[in-house]
């Protein structure tokens, strides 16, 4: 019998009946196929679309850069290179860029209108805003740059270059902005201007660029469009292009380097020539200036000699002097001596003349006395006389008795002397008058008279001391005599007093002449000692001023040795001066041509090719989706076997169920073919359906959500998805194999029994004890329903494998997805937090500084923590043919090492000392290198030179390859010691720092060429791998989503089963929750078995995933993160909890009645 | 009114568009004790009462009051806890758990019930002392049957309520099986209430309710019930 109506119907019927089942493999085939087509299809597109993009912006194949640039006849060498259809010359330069006050480093490409729209204008540019540029002056700008058309922009050059060697202009007015195509993404690229990296690229005119040579060159090959860019096929033909172009450029650097270097040579000949005339000068003037030296030196010692002639000359003289001197003090004394004595007879002799004097006073007055004398002894003898007189007188008055007569008295009277005139006339009258009659009177006044006159006598003072008694004559006379005497003695003392008197005169005399004789002599002697006096004086006067002579004269020649010795010194520093500067000059020429000798080994020896994949926007989009591709490979796959098991098991549990039904027809006659087709084309309408929806859905999905994750990087303004047929046709036939297939296999183990047995109901599985019951400590402490349950979960094997698979698949497929997601964020967590711990590194030209000026700028440095200078070297690592760019490190200082860099093992964190005898290599290029501690590998430096050295120790490391190599160790092997060109820093406080004002800082230094901080590589990593880590939550949650499919369906075939089991208990009275539980506890059970056994599987599955991600420069995070098994478990028992809650209303809904209604 | 009432009882089922009456107001009583047998042709709505009676179905009209209460109002959740500890049920397909031994099978019901008896005195009293730990896979369907009997006592129930406890036994078995019945009835004063489609049978009943098409159609009571043993079918 075939298929009829009432087949047909029975089959639509069973369709709408099980609605559940049919949808839930449709849907867990669409999301096994959409799944798996999708992300198949995510790479192909991301390739086409790119493809696309390139061809129609004629993406060039090649850019090639000459250190040297290129001429005319160097393009079209390259034009007639077979394969080459085109050859587009252009300049570019990287200068700084200012606009809104703020400098930005530019790469500024020529850009030449002519050629514009034309056929073959190569990396046309889009343009987003405004236009390209027409005349002189006006830029396109790259269209990430927010700034808007019509801005005035002004270029300049670096510090040390002229911005005028490079451009016409310096201002330029933004007139459009574009994108080039050889900018897809966001990397700008490095440069060596500024901090290093480039912020945007803008295009102006070619006419504005001053360069003679053109710099770059772009080539489009022959058969380029013919290939799907990425491709194999691309590669091959670009690599066999690339070998020729490199081999032209190895030949026209060849010939253009042998120019330079003669040309060095030329230079080296007259440097050469000049250091000889120079050094010759100075020989000439150097021994000028030491004859001047050695004359000043003679002059200097004459000088001396001459001056200690004069001084002792002098001295003489004023030895002589002295004695001169002393001898007039002598001459002084003894004049002085001779004088004293001079005066001493000067004074004895007036002393002589004094006593001559008194002596003659007292002669004078012995000569007054003796006239005195002789006076009184007149007078005494006058008196005497007198008396003799007066008594004459008295007698002869006395006589003149009465008869004197007048005359008698007249005569006596009159002549007489004793009486005084007056009384004589007074007598005379009254003898005249009456002498008779007046003679009493006459008498009288006579005797008065003369009584008178001896009293007068008397009282003389001969006669005073006389007593009055013996006043008488005699007395007289004797007084006289005696006087007389005594007068005659005194005359006789006085004559020989005046005898003496005119001796000592005449002695005197004689004294005073020789006085006067000594008076002259001792002038004469002073007048001597004077002259000599003033002749000293004059001969020290002399002397004095001949010394004063002499001094000035000293002082002038030493002044005029001083001086010239100045003049010399002057002389010499001058010299050294010259000689210093003319060292200098050419040391510096030596340098120079040093420099340029370096300059030219520097130069490579061939043009820079660089094919697509040398532009990181155009390898990176490869990778990336290379990347998708490598997921692609196995994760759908895998995907696509856990929704094919479960429709399996759906498809096996049809069968079952409808296995009274399948009896039933067989009773009834239909055949095999007829019966086992319903189910075939159940599963096939259910799957392809699926299968359908989910290629219609996938195809679009997936490519469109990755793409446009990635969109946010790459700026590729294409989205092809087309239909790919291969991974239709791959995915439908998976698809419908798997659960026909499955079917078939269901439904064969029936379809051979007898209609009877088949119309029996199935006999249940018989109960048995499960092993675990022997375990009698463990079972006899389950409570009842754990028993139940365990027995449950062990008695129906085929469904505790599909459910556990079915789990641990999700599980699985979670963890992987989970585990790429660590994998990835490892290489920047691990790479930035564990093991990089500096902050940055300043890239140092180490012609410029040396050690110590890396460690003058860095010790002072507030900003700085802690430093360690470095020589990093990019080096070539060989191994298995293949090369490998690893990054050779020589740390200075092994303990700032130790905070720079943490070392370890990854597996035991054991930390990787860097020991003397080897070098510390990381994990990645360790197993790439295939080698082990203690092995030995060879790299190649930068100089081509080839070192061999020891594995010392291996190094978690997930970024590139590093070898770590101690600087003991660097010197043994290379026999010189590390040459610092760079050098790590921690710094203090990393959240108060500017990067901006510290960078710039640094860079003031003429020697610092950039520096970078770890932190913007690490987000610009983060950036990249973003787009991954979006892709694996794409990832995740179709996984999240099939794990909850598997789990619906799995738990709903699981009560399906069980319904009568579950009918029941209902009826004994169980609970709702309890009749749950007694259901979900199973499932919890499975779920907690697949869940385990699924953490294996995702182990093993994220392993093989990242060993086909893994690109050679990166080691993936090989494990996944604790919080990611603890996630995928707790998304597995959600996904659990969400279906149980889902299936309690089916419990809940089990018609008790109808399930137990007795088995039909 | 008796230990078991029921008051015009009505119960009708949907089936697409198809309604169908299954019980249209009946009306009987059960005194406490007694051993009723209600019997009626295949679809005459005898299951559907017992359904009823059991708690396993609601009804759409009457009164069921089962030991003074009820049961017709009660909700969902009432009626869960009324099957928990008032009804035991045997049906005519055992319904053991086949993954649990006679044992278990017993105590997966005395497991959540108030006053159980012991589950191997009451595996001795239906004679299955010795097959205790066997599966039901491994028991005979008699045998089967007297575990579903004694998982339904072990609850020690207000109710007995049996679905053609023999309708898959043969003769002999079945007979030993009803005996069991009976003898439970007599010895604990158990309420049971069978139904069967074997007219024979409503010998060993104190009541008889028959059943037609929904409807009761009498309600005998029998004042000398005879044992099994002398009834030949």
């Amino acid at each position: 019998m075939g298929i009829t109506k009432a087949y047909l119907k029975e089959l639509a019927r069973s369709i709408s009946r099980s609605k559940t089942r049919f949808f839930s493999i449709m849907a867990i085939i669409a999301i096994g196929v959409g799944f798996y087509a999708g992300i198949n299809a995510t790479e192909p597109d991301m390739v086409l679309s790119a493809d696309h993009f390139y061809k129609n912006t004629n993406l060039s194949d090649f850019r090639i850069i000459s250190p040297l640039g290129f001429e005319e006849e160097d393009i079209r060498n390259v034009e007639k290179l077979p394969g080459i259809r085109h050859v587009q010359a252009g300049y570019f330069t990287d200068l700084f860029v200012t606009f809104d006050e703020n400098s930005h480093i530019g790469r500024i490409y020529s850009y030449d209108p002519g050629r514009n729209n034309k056929a073959d204008e190569l990396n046309r540019l889009r343009v987003i805003e405004g236009r390209l540029p027409e005349k002189s002056g006006e830029m396109v700008i790259d269209m990430d740059v927010d700034i808007p058309i019509g801005t005035e922009v002004t270029v300049s050059a670096p510090k040390d270059a002229e911005l005028s060697d490079y451009l016409k202009r310096d201002t330029f007015t933004i007139v459009g902005k574009v994108h080039s195509p050889l900018y897809i993404n966001y990397e700008r690229g490095q440069t060596n201007i500024g901090d290093g990296s480039i912020d945007f690229y803008a295009y102006i005119l070619d006419d504005d660029f001053a360069m003679e040579r053109f710099t770059e060159l772009y080539l489009q090959t022959d058969r380029s469009k013919e290939h799907l860019a990425y491709t194999t096929a691309y590669k091959n033909h670009i690599e066999s292009i690339a070998a020729k172009i490199e081999m032209l450029g190895k030949e026209t650097m060849a010939e253009k380097t042998a120019e330079i270097r003669e040309e060095i040579l030329e230079r080296k000949r007259e440097l050469a020539e000049n250091k000889t005339t120079l050094e010759n000068e100075l020989k000439n003037t150097e021994r000028e200036l030491h004859n001047r030296e050695r004359q000043l030196a003679d002059a200097e010692r004459e000088l001396e000699k001459n001056e200690i002639k004069y001084r002792s000359e002098i001295a003489n003289a004023r030895k002589e002097l002295e004695d001169g001197k002393r001898q007039l003090e002598e001459g002084k004394a003894l004049y002085e001596e001779n004088y004293q004595k001079w005066l001493d007879g000067k004074k004895q002799y007036e002393k002589g003349l004094a006593q001559l004097e008194e002596s003659k006073k007292q002669l004078v007055l012995a000569e007054q006395q003796l006239k005195q004398g002789r006076r009184q002894l007149n007078e005494l003898k006058g008196g005497l006389l007198t008396i003799q007189e007066i008594e004459r007188f008295q007698t002869a008055v006395n006589n003149l008795d009465e008869t004197a007569t007048e005359e008698d008295y007249l005569q006596l009277i009159v002549a007489h002397p004793l009486l005084p005139e007056s009384l004589v006339e007074e007598l005379e009258k009254f003898v005249l008058i009456g002498f008779q009659e007046n003679r009493p009177i006459i008498n009288f006044m006579l005797t008065e008279a003369l009584n008178q006159s001896l009293g007068e006598i008397f009282r003389h003072p001969e006669f005073s001391s006389i007593p009055p008694e013996q006043q008488n004559i005699a007395m007289l006379e004797h007084l006289v005599e005696t006087t007389e005497q005594e007068l005659n003695t005194a005359q006789k003392k006085y004559e020989s007093g005046l005898q003496q008197f005119e001796e000592g005169q005449k002695e005197l005399e004689k004294a005073r002449i020789e006085l006067e004789q000594g008076e002259k002599e001792l002038e004469q002697a002073k007048k001597q000692l004077e002259d000599s006096e003033r002749e000293l004086k004059s001969g020290e006067k002399k002397l004095n001023d001949e010394e004063r002579k002499l001094e000035q004269s000293l002082r002038e020649a030493r002044e005029e040795i001083v001086k010239g010795k100045n003049e010399l010194e002057e002389g010499w520093e001058e010299f050294r001066k010259e000689k210093e500067k003319a060292e200098k000059e050419i040391q510096k020429a030596e340098e120079d041509l040093q420099q340029a000798e370096r300059d030219l080994e520097e130069i490579p020896d061939e043009w820079i090719v660089q094919t697509r994949e040398g532009n990181p926007g155009y390898s990176g989009y490869g990778d990336d989706a290379e990347r998708i591709g490598a997921i692609a490979k196995v994760f759908p796959l895998f995907f696509f076997l856990v929704a094919a098991l479960v429709a399996l098991t759906t498809m096996t549990r049809m069968v079952d169920e409808e296995r009274v039904q399948i009896g039933t027809l067989k009773a009834l006659g239909y055949g095999t073919i007829t019966i086992a087709s319903k189910y075939l084309i159940y599963a096939l309408i259910s799957s392809l359906t699926g299968a359908i929806i989910g290629l219609v859905v996938g195809y679009k999905l997936f490519p469109f959500v990755i793409m446009n994750a990635y969109g946010m990087m790459y700026d590729i303004p294409v989205k092809l998805m087309p239909f790919h047929w291969n991974y239709a046709i791959i995915s439908v036939i998976l698809a419908i194999v798997t659960t026909t297939v499955a079917t078939l296999f269901a439904i064969i183990h029936e379809l051979q029994a007898e209609p009877a047995t088949l119309m029996q109901p199935k006999a249940p599985k018989p109960g048995k004890r499960i092993f675990l019951e022997r375990i009698k400590p463990f079972w006899s402490r389950l409570s009842f329903s754990q028993k139940v349950s365990f027995r449950n979960v062990f008695r129906y094997k085929r469904r505790f494998f599909m459910t556990v698979l079915g789990i641990a698949g999700c599980t699985g497929l979670l963890l992987t997805g989970f585990g790429i997601r660590d994998s990835v964020n490892d290489i920047m967590g691990k790479q930035f937090s564990e093991i990089f711990l500096y902050d940055g590194q300043i890239i140092i030209d180490d012609d410029k500084l040396t050690l110590e000026d890396v460690h003058d700028l860095l010790a002072t440095n507030s900003d700085i923590q802690d430093y360690l200078p470095v020589q990093m070297e990019k080096i070539d690592v060989e191994a298995n043919g293949r090369t490998y760019e690893a990054n050779l490190m020589v740390p200075l200082d092994i303990e700032t090492f130790t905070k720079m860099i943490d070392l370890h093992e990854r597996t035991t964190g054991k930390p990787v000392p860097l020991e003397a005898d080897g070098v510390v290599i990381t994990e990645k290029l360790a197993k790439l290198l295939d080698v082990g501690l203690g092995d030995t590998f060879s790299f190649i430096n930068p100089e081509h030179i080839r070192y061999e050295v020891k594995v010392g120790g291996i190094a978690e490391n997930y970024l590139m390859h590093y070898i770590y190599m101690p600087p003991e160790y660097y010197e043994e092997i290379a026999n010189t010691d590390a040459v610092v060109n760079s050098a790590m820093f921690t710094i203090k406080d990393q959240e108060n720092l500017s990067a901006q004002q510290f960078k710039e800082e640094l860079l003031e230094h003429d020697g610092v060429l950039s520096i970078v901080f770890l932190s913007d590589i690490e987000e610009e990593f983060n950036d990249m791998m973003g787009n991954l880590n979006f892709v694996i939550i794409v990832i995740i949650l179709s996984a999240g989503a099939l794990a909850f499919l598997v789990l619906f369906n799995l738990t709903n075939i699981n009560i399906t089963e069980r319904i009568r089991e579950i009918a029941t208990i209902k009826v004994l009275g169980f609970r709702d929750h309890e009749v749950d539980a007694y259901i979900f506890r199973e499932n919890m059970l499975l779920t907690l078995v697949g869940t385990f056994l699924g953490l294996f599987l995702g182990i093993l599955f994220h392993k093989y995933i990242i060993r086909t991600m893994e690109i050679d420069s990166m080691m993936f995070g090989q494990q996944a993160h604790p919080e990611s098994f603890l996630w995928s478990i707790l998304l597995t028992l959600i996904f659990t909890l969400l279906v149980n809650l889902f299936m309690h209303r089916k419990l809940k809904r089990v018609n008790m009645v109808e399930s137990l209604k007795s088995v039909e | 009114m008796g230990y078991l009432t029921l008051e015009n009882v009505h119960k009708s089922y949907k089936m697409g568009e198809v309604i169908i009456p299954a019980v249209r107001g009946i009306s009987f009583e059960v005194e406490k004790g007694e051993f009723a047998v209600v019997v009626g042709q295949s679809g005459a709505g005898k299951t559907t009462v017992l359904n009823l009676i059991g708690g396993m179905d609601t009804l759409d009209e009457g009164k069921i009051i089962v030991d003074g209460r009820d049961i017709s109002s009660y909700s969902e959740k009432m009626l869960t806890e009324y099957r928990r500890y008032d009804i035991g049920f045997v049906f005519q397909f055992y319904n053991l758990v086949p993954n649990l031994t006679a044992r278990e099978n017993v105590e997966l019901a005395t497991q959540i019930s108030r006053n159980p008896l012991d589950v191997e005195k009451v595996l001795h009293a239906v004679g299955l002392g010795h097959r205790m730990d066997n599966f039901p896979a491994q028991l005979s369907g008699g045998e089967q049957q007297r575990v579903a009997i004694a998982r339904a006592l072990a609850k020690n129930p207000k109710l007995l309520l049996c679905d053609e406890p023999t309708g898959a036994l043969d003769y002999e078995t079945g007979k030993q099986i009803l005996k069991l019945l009976q003898d439970t009835c007599r010895e604990t004063g158990m309420t049971v209430v069978m139904i069967t489609h074997n007219s024979a049978l409503t010998d060993m009943a104190d009541r008889v309710i028959r059943m037609k098409s929904g409807q009761v159609i009498s309600i005998e009571k029998n004042s000398n019930p005879v044992p099994v043993e002398r009834i030949e079918w």
